[in-house]
Parts: C-alpha cells; structure tokens; sequence
C-alpha cells in the first residue's frame, strides 16, 4: 500500500506543525481569551499537556505497527469490522478537516481582500492546488512543507520583533486570577487544534524509519507549543482585552504593526503565509482522504481518486456551512468535542488496548 | 525524501522508451539508419584491388566536389615479396582475412630485423590472391589512394606527414604487420593517431568527420590518418558567461578542443570521456564526461541510455540532445544545465555530475541540475565566501524581485493599497491621474516592451544594438510617461526587473523566470494577493515535484537538508565544503579533509 | 499526467478568464480619504449623523510627478483636498450618502484622524465605534480626536499649514508628541478593560496664534489647529476636558509619555527653570486595607537636566539642583492634583485607577467594581513625584550674569 513514496522522521514534523498551526493561529487567541482573557498562555499550556500525552501514545502504538496506520493498527487490535467502521469515521473527519480550512480561507479572503470576487473562484483555485499536491503525494507534500516550516517560524518571530513596540506587558496581569473552570473551558479549544496530531498515526507507515518517531513527536509539540503561546501573547500584548472580540484576532494584531511609516500593514504578508500553511494541511488531508477510501476498498493505486474526491470535496465545502457565523459556532461548540474523542480519546483507548493484549501475550 | 542519504535514486523513465514505436515508422527509421552510403556489391568491405576501390569511392562521394583523390606509388622493393608461410592458427578468420597469409603478431620489443618477426626483410604479407589469380608481382610500384575532404584537414599536414614519407622517404622495411595498411601505420607515416578499419563505411565516416584514408593496394584494410585542421575560433572568453575573476577560456565548436579544455583541468585517468555517435545522417560526435568513483552510476546509467537511445537523422547542438533526455518537457525550468566554460563543466564533474559535449558546439550540456545551481556562478567559488555569500544574496533578492515585483507592484495598486504608505501612494496616484491603462495592462505592456528590446538587442549586430537601447530608453521611458500613457512608477518597476532578471547567472534560468512573471501578472490582476499566493504556490509545488535524473530539482531546499545549505544560502568557505553534493555516488562524498580552517600559529 | 495538467490549467483558466476581476480598483477610481468627521447632524432628527469626509485630490499634489513636466496631470489652481458631507442615520448610511456625491470610490483605508464633533462626543459615541473597528478597511490605528468647542466639520475645513491635507497636518501634530496620541484601538482597550475610562485627544483653533504664511508677495492670517488638551469620556459620553498643563500630569500618569519639559517657578528667587526629563516612569500604587481601597499612590519619577535657567542660581552646586528639584516636582505634582480633581469632578477614571486595583488585586476588585464610581470620587489621591536634574545644561551659573558679583551677593 504504501507506494514508493518514502518521507523522513524530521519531514513528518514539517508536515505536522504547518498543520497545526496554519488554523490554529486564527482561531485559537481569539476563542481562548473569550475565556480566560490574559490567563490565555495557560489554558493553552493545559491542552499542550494533555496532547502531549495523547501524541505520545499514538506515536508509541505506531512505533510498535510498523507498516500500519492507526486504522489498520485498530483492525489489528479489535477486529475488522472496527476497523471499517473507524475508516469511514475518519474519512468524514477528513473531509470535515478540508471543508473547514478551506471555507475559512475563502471567508478570510472575501473579508480582508477580495470582497466583490466569487468565493468560488477562491475555493475552486485553492482546491485545485491541493488536488494537485495531493496527486504529486506526500513526499511532495513535505518537501514543499520543508521549506514552509522555518519560512512561518522566522516570521512569527520577525512578527513578534515588529509587534513588540505596540507590547502592553501590563495588559497579562492580573495573571492567574481566572478560575479553574473557565481554564478548562479555555483549554478544549487549543486542544482541539493542537490534538490535530493524531495525523501522525496515519503518516508512520510512510516513514522511512520509525525509530525517530517518539523524538520527533516531542519536538512537534515543543514547536507546537512555542509557537501557540507566542501568538497568543503576541496577540494579547496588543489588542489586550479585546482579543475575544476580533474575529481574527492575530490578524488584526499584525495589522497594527506600524514602523516609521514604512512597514505598514504587512498583513497580505501574514496572509501568503498564512494560506500556504493552509494550503499544506488541505493538501495533506486530501492526500489522507484519497489513500483512506483507497485502503477502505483495497484499490491499487489512490491517483484516479484524487479528481473526483476533490470535485467532492469542491461541493462539501460549498456545501457544509451557510454562513461563517454557523461555522463559528460549529468550530466552537461541536469540533472540540468530536476531535477530542477522535483525536485523543480514540487513539488513547487503542494505546490501552494495545497495552493490555501486550501484557497478556507476555 | 530528503534525508542526507536518503535521496532515492530512481531516475523516471523516460515516456518514450518504453513504447514501441507503430512498425510503418519503425521500418522508416531502420531505413534511416542503414542508409545504404556502400554499395552492396561490395559488402562493405574494402577491396584489395585499388582501380576497383578508386572506383566504388568515386560512385560513393559523387557530386561531392570537396572529396579528393590522390593517388601515389609507393617503391617497389621495400616491400619484397615474402615467403609464403602456413599461416599461424593463432589468428582468428576475424582478424585477418584468409586470403592474406599473415605472420604472427610482433611480440613487444622485437624491433626490426629480428630473427623471431622474419626470414626475409620484406614486408611480411603476401597480397591476396582473392580470387584465385596469382599474386601479382609485389616489386612493381604499389599504388596507395589517399582520400580526404577538402578543407577538413591540415593541407600541410598532409604533405609534410603523409605524402611526403611516402614520395621521397625510403620507407623502413614493414616488419611485424600484418597488412600493408598495418604497414603503412607502422612504418610509413608518421602521424600521431592513426588507426586501421577494415570496413568501407567506417572508413568514410572518418573520411567525412576530416580524417585522410589511406588505401592501399592490395589491402582489404584502410589507413586512417588524423590530421584534422578546419579552421575553427580560437579559444575567447565565452559572452555569456563572464568573469571578473577566473579563467578566461570558453569551450569552441571543436569537440576535442573541448574535451582538452576539460583534461587539462582534470588530469586523471577516472575522468572519462565516453564517445558515442549519433545523428543518421549528422554522425555527430557526443562525449558523455564524467569521473569514475564520483559520479553516481545510477545516474550515468541514465544518462548513457537517455542518450544512446536518441534517434534523430542529425544533432546540431546541444538543445537537440537536452530537449530528448530532459525530466519535463513542459516546464519552464531546464533540468539541464548549459555551460560554455571548461571550469563550470570540470567543478561541476567533481562534484559527481556528468556532462555531455557535442560536436559543432560550444554549450556543455550538465546533469543533474538543480535549481540552485541556476543562481550561482562560478566566480562564486573564486571569491572570497563572504562576498560571494552577500553576492548570492543580492542575487536571490533580485531573483524574487525579477519574478514578482510587477505583479507585487500590482496587486499593491490596484487591490492592496492599504499596503502601501500614504504619502507614496498619493504620489503614486497623482502619476497614474492620467494614464489611460489599468495597472495591470500597463504592466503588461512595458513588460512586453521590455522583452521585445532585450530580444531585439540580442539579435542585432552590436553597432545596432546600442541604438536600440537608445531607443528604447528614450520612447519607452521618457516619452512614453510623458505622454501620459505610462505611469512613472511603473516604468521604474519595470526597469528595476529587468535589471534584477539579468542579475541571474544562468540564461536558461533567468528566462524561466522571466516566463513565469507573465502568469504571475496575470494572477495579480485578477485575484491580487491571493493571485500571486496561488501562483507562489504553485510554482513551488512544481519545483518541489521536478527531478533531474532522479534528483529532487529544489534539493537541498524542498527535501531539506541543512548541512548542504552551506553552499546554496551562504557559499562556505572551501575548508567547510567537505562533502560533495547528493549528486555523487554514496560512497565518495568526501572531497577534502575536515578540518583544514586556517588558524594562526600560535 | 500531462494530459490532466493541462486540463486542470485550461479550467483554471477558463475560471480566472470568464470570471474577471472584481476586487481591482484602480488608483485613479480611488478617493483617498485623508480624514473623517463626524457631527450630530444639524437640524435633524436626534439620532441622525454627518459625516465629513475628507479626500485627497491627487492631481492637486504637486511633485507626483502626475504628467510630468507636460503632462496633463498636475493643475495649478487646483486644492490638495476636498472636503464634503453627508447625513445619515450611523455612519455608514451617511458615508453611502457621502459616496454619491464623488465619483470615486471613498476608500478609508488610508485614514489616520477621526474628528468627532463636541456636541456629538457629548452625545455619546458608543454607535460610532463599532463601524469604525468592524470594517476591515479600517485601521484600528486611526487617532481619534475631539473638536473642542467647534464641529468635525469646521476643522476639517480649514487650510492647513504646513502640511498639504489638514489630516496629514492633524496626524503629524498628533505624532510630534507634545499632545495626547489616543488611536482607535487604545481607545477601545480602555473602553472594554476593567476600571478605567477613555480619553481622546482634542483639537481646536488656535485663536489668535498670530501665524502667518505667505503667499508670494501677500501674507494672510491663518487659524492653525491646537491640539493641547484632553476630552474625558464617561460611557461614550465626552464629560469634559483637562487643559494642557493637566494633560501633561495625565500623560505622565498614564505613562504615555518618555521625555518633556517641565517650567517651575522657583519665587524665592524671582524666575523660573525648565528642566527637560528624558526619563520618566510612574508607578500607582493601591493602598488596600482590610479589603477596602484607602488610598492611591502616585509615584512619579523623572530624570534630565536643566535647559532654562533665569534665575540667578548657580547650578553647579548640590543644594541649588536641589531647589530646582523640588520646585520641579512642585510643579508636576500640582499638575496631577488639579487633573485628578477634574477627573473626580467629571467622574472619569481616566488614570485607570481601578484598573490598577484590578490588575493588583483581582478579587478586592470583583467585590467593589460595582461601586467604584463613588469610591473613585472619594478616593483619596497621594501624589509623590522625584524629579532629578542630573546635569545643569550646558552651563553652570546663568551665562549672562557677571560671575563675580552674583558669587558674592548671597
């Protein structure tokens, strides 16, 4: 199944960060100081642990599968008719991690610079890129996320630099006086984007070498996380209490960004950059998609696929939300609850399963 | 992909060669190829009798008034006649006719006169008796036909090298040949290469590639003797690849003055230079170049087959050859690379790639390429690290200035005009007050404009050229925002491109870009920002996708490698460049010894 | 592959070609407005607004270089900037009224001052706001300023100086320094945090400045605009404003400032110093006892030397500084007295001293936060302020007093 095609462990974290980030960093400041407002950076640490272990223990059941993605790993472990349940399940989940970036690319453009154009033709553009990515395959895939990867990084950091003028440190005190409960509450959101890892249990049967795997996931979470709380404290330094009321609250903080009256609103910048990170996970997601109803009906090869699932994938995006507030609620109150049980309680309860059938064959 | 050692090495087969080709165009080609240039009485052969060979060489070259026959005899009595002996089971049918009686080979280091070689000083052959008639007598003057095309060879050479021994000298008594051509070679003329065919068609293709034959009477065999000397350009500096530091020679249209050029450079016998010939009708001569033990042999297998498996009635350059063995034919990009400089082609050798030069040209085809080595030159590796690191990158800068800059231009102007600041674009619109033309076509325009002088520039002789620039910068430039029909912004952002597009070492490359700027305007035009998003995208996708012979294109970038950033972001110093690129073979990476950083003594 | 490359291309350009471009809008479609005013409209109906916009000409901008030496771009006669107005029920109703008036599309992007009208700062500016920071056009970084005693409409009008566009001339005035520089989105951070109100920059017309610019041979009398004293806002309502002098201590308070002057008189000796601080800090200080706020600490601290000096004193000696010191922090620490009365008597916190409560004692806070309009009246204020002149200038004993004389004379 796996075809020629054959990436490296530190390949699997330059796939995985732009992931993560790319539809993290518009969402997560925003709905986590909606919340906890200055306490953000810790609710976000919150979920970063509780990730951590759920990343971990999928990184170790895959470690131990070489060949099989967590799929096959369940079908292995339970049985097959589980196994075919969880594909499907993980197919929607697939499709609804296309649809949803994508649509928010197209909101996000149709907001802040093509008001008057179709967002059709955005989506249709933007997803026939992907189609194409994914035809060319992961290896492609991660090669053109390899140099995405540090590109985002050093300009988080070039943004960090820009913003630090327009920095409030007072705005984080008081610090540690949100209670407990809105913590939590705060925290799920993060969760959800951070939780994206589990990806990773469908990406190591394309390893070139599994060895590297658990080094590798904890470096992906130390990026992850960096760069979570950096963006949430970049945004929170500048917009202070009014994070939770911006749409997309990063964005806007990078708008004021404004140096000598020269450097001024770099945001189409942000936005390139923004919408490659996207561009990677959509494509990504795509490529997962394909090879998913591949192995769901044993095909040979998952190319032929790739045309019509991105037709498809055209119309479900079109198709899943009416309007961007019904996807806000959506991403608010539904994908922190489903992508927890599939994204860390699931593998989690694969990790137990696979634990107790080791222990008892020992 | 992509770790250090990980790069897979599957080179994509070429599209066509797996297929066969439909029979009607298959015959047609096995036509081609055996076109009949001997007639088949003959059976490509050469005949003994002189009169005869004079004849069917005559019939062949008809109409080729360049062809010249010369006929000379040679004395009698050096070439006695032999004893006829048994003749030695140790020869083979194949190398000697059976017709010709021929000693045993000379064993090394018996010279002349040798008890061992012969009983008799004559010549140790005995004209064939082929068809059954005696032998004639050998003291009568031998008659030798030399044949050469006119102007293809050194004329003094000839005389001095060929006729003359053979007129006046007495020439030595043969001694161990086994043939009078054998003879001639070894005894008569004294020319550096020489050599003996034994067939009429490889005979007249040295005649046609400038070489004389020598035909002898009474032979089946044909002297060749090089003497080539057409007139050919001397050695110059190549025009399009010039240096401020570096050697100053340039490849020329003589492919063994090329191949010289490389020798002299690297003097080891694991440089090889593979020959092939190819063009049914052209015979071109193509060396494949390469250094034994650092070329990766997965990749010269690539390219000895995508090459050998050309079949095309001619080469004239280079191009003819790349557009057949190249990855992806439809992409701006070249993956191969094109150099006219003996120094580019032997760095690039040493650092496991190979190269393939053609007769008839000075441009070097190189391969693998990567997209990098388009923004390098190689006085990067004459200067000193840190200002050839600040150089490459001004050059990268003024690479993405020469991609994106009209359409950054105008995707700022016509959508993002938040973007830029207030007071230059308050000039920029009071410039653009009255213009009639959108951005986006004013672009279009000047790019257009810009083109059509460069090219114009190209092709006219350089007096002219200099009026067109002339031109150019006047009615372009002056005249046109005069008018008020272009924008003086724009005719900057043109000019500042088209400078930036020539800051690129590599032709090829350069114009890719220059290509790709045209789609990107048009992105900006349309969908602003996220048009030149989509089309950024885009065009690293496809870089990230292409390979050369099985090299990722973008290395050591899209499959990242950090260690080898070392010589595409920065350019090291030559001490911290110890290890070749993923180009050569696994096992001979190292280059130079680690460690070698100049410290003073203490 | 290939065969589906280039189909998938001929759709993408089938898409890109048909479709067209909606988003471009070309500069010269463009009217760039330089600044906006707003007014509760005149005569109408209570709720109603006018907007002022004002818009950049740019063939009237000479040295664009528009058409050249030649050209036909740049007219002589023509004005850097119009200004029109349009009434409507908010502000974009109004501004759709102001677009039928031009010919170009008003583009607000580049718009860095909004001037809001007294008389509708006073009627509250809580409706204004959100168009201003939803619209993604705008910039949250566009100063928000008060026409003091006039309309939006009456400063947006007037000739600028120095400047080509009175809102380049208002931004550049407010970016100097001297004056409260309160953008849009400061504003709103102070509106939605806890304990603190809002203030705005407020501009009027200088009266009687006696400038003057001349055009070739004639010079006529100009208004300039005066930005020098602070509007408070109590729940989007303008209460009131501090003079310069308050303004200042408010600054140094708030800590928006990093350098200024201070002038002292020091009577004893008949004349006065200026002392320029090129450090200053604050520090607030709650003094809670038993979970009450009993008092609020105002430590200021300021560093820099002396640059006038037209008493007699000899500043090259220890006590003499001294004096000017404490004359100095005399003068500021009147200066924040009189603020934080008139901010007592307007009822705005506008130093944020309940944000400092906040942010010091989150729970004390939660408990008083609903009364803390009335404790804030009666919130005792100590004022500490220590100012250091570190060096004398670039001279010790005034330069025109003969030396020896005056060394004798105390």
């Amino acid at each position: 199944m796996p075809e020629n095609e054959k990436i490296d462990a530190n390949q699997l974290m330059f796939l995985l960060v732009p992931t993560v980030i790319s539809t993290a960093i518009l969402i997560v400041p925003n709905v986590v100081a909606m919340y906890t407002r200055q306490d953000g950076w810790i609710s976000i640490i919150a979920a970063w642990f509780l990730v951590l272990a759920s990343t971990l223990s999928i990184a170790a059941v895959c470690s131990h599968y070489p060949g099989s993605t967590l799929i096959q790993i369940t079908g292995n472990l339970i049985g097959k008719w589980f196994e075919k349940t969880m594909c499907i399940l993980y197919i929607y989940f697939f499709v609804l991690y296309i649809t949803v970036p994508t649509n928010e690319i197209v909101d996000f453009t149709a907001l802040y610079a093509l008001a008057r154009t179709p967002p059709t033709i955005t989506m249709v553009l933007f997803l026939t890129l992907t189609g194409l990515a994914a035809w060319a395959g992961v290896e492609v895939i991660a090669r053109a996320a390899g140099f995405m990867l540090p590109m985002a990084q050093i300009f988080v950091v070039i943004a960090t630099v820009l913003l630090m003028r327009d920095f409030h440190f007072d705005l984080l005190k008081p610090a540690l006086s949100t209670p407990a409960p809105e913590l939590l509450r705060g925290s799920l959101i993060p969760m959800a984007w951070l939780s994206e890892t589990f990806i990773l249990g469908f990406l190591t049967p394309w390893l070139r070498e599994l060895k590297p795997v658990v080094r590798i996931t904890w470096w992906t979470m130390a990026m992850l996380g960096s760069t979570m709380v950096l963006v949430f404290l970049d945004t929170f330094l500048v917009l202070g209490p009014l994070t939770g009321h911006v749409t997309y609250s990063f964005y806007t903080a990078i708008r004021q960004v404004s140096i000598a009256n020269f450097i001024e609103r770099i945001d189409p910048v942000v936005v390139s950059v923004w919408v490659y990170g996207v561009f990677i996970k959509v494509s990504l997601f795509l490529w997962l998609l394909c090879t998913a109803v591949q192995r769901l009906f044993a095909l040979a090869n998952y190319r032929p696929l790739v045309l019509p699932t991105t037709l498809f994938c055209m119309v479900a995006t079109m198709w899943t939300f009416r309007d961007a507030a019904s996807m806000d609620q959506f991403l608010t109150y539904t994908i922190p609850m489903s992508s927890i049980l599939f994204q860390m309680l699931l593998p989690f309860m694969i990790y137990i399963v696979h634990l107790y059938k080791r222990s008892r064959r020992q | 992909m992509g770790g250090p050692e990980n790069v897979v090495r599957k080179p994509k087969p070429l599209k066509g060669e797996a297929k066969k080709l439909p029979p009607p165009l298959q015959d047609r080609l096995t036509i081609l190829e055996s076109q009949p240039i001997v007639s088949p009485a003959n059976q490509d052969k050469i005949d003994p009798d002189i009169d005869r060979m004079e004849q069917t060489l005559k019939q062949i070259f008809q109409n080729c008034s360049d062809v010249v026959f010369r006929r000379v005899s040679i004395e009698g009595e050096v070439m006695g006649t032999p004893p006829v002996r048994e003749s030695s089971d140790a020869l083979s049918a194949k190398d000697v006719l059976e017709s010709i009686p021929a000693s045993a080979p000379v064993p090394a280091g018996t010279g002349f006169g040798t008890p061992a070689a012969t009983d008799s000083d004559g010549p140790p052959w005995v004209t064939p008796p082929e068809d059954g008639r005696p032998a004639p007598d050998t003291r009568r003057p031998r008659d030798v036909l030399i044949v050469y095309v006119d102007g293809l060879l050194d004329f003094r050479h000839l005389d001095d090298m060929v006729l003359k021994p053979l007129l006046f000298d007495r020439p030595h008594p043969g001694d161990g040949a086994t043939n009078p051509a054998e003879w001639l070679q070894l005894h008569a003329v004294p020319v550096g290469e020489t050599r003996v065919v034994d067939t009429l068609s490889r005979a007249i293709q040295s005649i046609l590639a400038g070489e004389a034959g020598l035909f002898v009477e009474g032979s089946d065999r044909a002297l060749i003797a090089s003497i080539r000397g057409w007139e050919k350009r001397s050695i110059q500096e190549p025009n399009t690849e010039q240096v401020i530091r570096g050697p100053r020679e340039g490849f020329v249209e003589t492919l063994r003055v090329n191949t010289s050029l490389v020798r002299r450079k690297i003097r080891t016998p694991k440089l090889k230079v593979e020959a092939l010939n190819l063009g049914t009708l052209t015979n071109t001569d193509v060396v494949i170049l390469y250094i034994d033990g650092v070329v990766d042999n997965q990749v010269l297998e690539e390219v000895r087959q995508r090459v050998r498996d050309i079949q095309i009635d001619g080469i004239l350059e280079t191009g003819y050859i790349e557009e057949f063995i190249e990855d992806c034919w439809w992409s701006p990009f070249p993956t191969l690379m094109d150099t006219e400089r003996p120094d580019v082609v032997a760095a690039q050798l040493l650092e496991g790639r190979v190269a393939i030069l053609v007769d008839g040209t000075p441009y070097a085809l190189v391969a693998p390429m990567t997209f990098w080595m388009g923004l390098q030159a190689n006085e990067d590796y004459y200067a000193r690290s840190m200002i050839a690191t600040a150089i490459r990158w001004l050059r990268l800068c003024f690479g993405f200035i020469a991609l994106f800059l009209p359409s950054f231009y105008v995707a700022l102007v016509s959508f993002q005009q938040e973007m830029v600041p207030t007071t230059f674009l308050l000039n920029v619109a009071a410039s653009q007050e009255a213009t009639p033309f959108p951005a986006v076509v004013e672009a279009f325009l000047m790019e257009f404009m810009f083109e059509t002088l460069r090219e114009a520039g190209v092709r006219l002789p350089k007096a002219v050229g200099s009026a067109i620039s002339i031109v150019g910068a006047l009615v372009i430039g002056q005249a046109a925002v005069q008018a008020g029909i272009v924008s003086a912004p724009m005719v900057i952002v043109v000019a500042t491109t088209g400078i930036a597009s020539f800051t690129i070492p590599r032709f090829s490359i350069g114009i890719a870009i220059r290509l790709l700027r045209f789609p990107l305007l048009f992105l900006a035009g349309t969908l602003g920002f996220f048009g030149i998003t989509v089309g950024l995208i885009a065009i690293l996708i496809h870089l990230s996708m292409l390979r050369s012979f099985g090299v990722p294109y973008f290395e050591p970038l899209a499959p990242l490698n950090g260690w080898h950033l070392r010589d595409v972001l920065i350019r090291a110093p030559r001490w911290a460049l110890w290890k070749r690129p993923q180009t050569a073979t696994d096992r001979n990476r190292k280059r130079l010894k680690p460690g070698q950083k100049p410290s003073p003594p203490n | 592959m290939k065969r589906r490359l280039i189909t998938l291309m001929t759709i993408l350009n089938v898409c890109i070609l048909t479709t067209g471009c909606w988003d471009r809008v070309e500069l010269k479609d463009l009217a760039l407005v330089m600044a906006t005013g707003i007014d509760s409209a005149q005569g109408g109906s209570e709720k109603s607004i006018r907007v002022t916009a004002e818009v950049a000409n740019p063939g009237g901008i000479a040295g664009g270089g528009g058409g050249g030496q030649g050209g036909a771009g740049g007219g002589g006669g023509q004005r850097a900037f119009v200004t029109a107005s349009g009434q409507g029920i908010n502000i974009k109703d109004a501004e759709q009224k102001l677009q039928e008036q031009f010919s170009r599309r008003l583009y607000t992007a580049h718009r860095r001052v909004v001037v809001i009208g007294e008389d509708a700062a006073r009627r509250g500016i809580r409706e204004m706001l959100d168009q201003l920071g939803r619209d993604p056009l705008n910039r949250l970084q566009v100063y928000i300023l008060i026409a003091k005693g006039s309309t939006a409409h009456e400063i947006l009008q007037t000739q600028s100086t120095l400047e080509r566009i009175p809102g380049q001339e208002l931004r550049k005035l407010i970016e100097q320094g001297t004056g409260v520089k309160i953008t849009m989105l400061d504003f709103l951070i102070t509106a939605v945090d806890e304990g603190i109100d809002p203030i705005a920059g407020a501009v009027e017309l200088a009266q009687g400045s006696g400038m003057t610019q001349s055009t070739g041979e004639k010079s006529e009398a100009r208004q300039p605009f005066l930005l020098s004293s602070t509007a408070m806002f109590k729940d989007f309502k303008l209460q009131g404003y501090l003079n310069d002098e308050e303004t200042r201590g408010l600054l140094w308070v708030r800590g928006e400032t990093e350098t200024g002057y201070i002038t002292a008189p020091l009577p004893k000796q008949q004349g006065n110093v200026s002392v320029f601080l090129s450090r200053m800090s604050a520090r607030l200080h709650p003094v809670i006892q038993r979970g009450r706020v009993v008092r609020m600490d105002v430590n200021l601290e300021g560093e820099g030397e002396v640059v006038e000096n037209d008493t007699s004193l000899n500043l090259g000696t220890q006590e003499n500084i001294e004096l000017v010191n404490r004359a100095c922090s005399e003068q500021v620490r009147d200066y924040v007295q009189r603020a934080v009365d008139k901010a007592k008597e307007n009822d705005c916190d506008i130093f944020g001293f309940g944000r400092e409560v906040y942010r010091t004692n989150p729970r004390v806070w939660m408990r008083i936060r609903g009364q803390w309009d009335d404790l804030f009246k009666t919130l005792p204020v100590q004022v500490n302020v220590s100012i250091h002149a570190l060096r004398p200038g670039g001279a010790t004993e005034p330069l025109h007093l003969k030396e020896t004389v005056e060394r004798e004379a105390p």
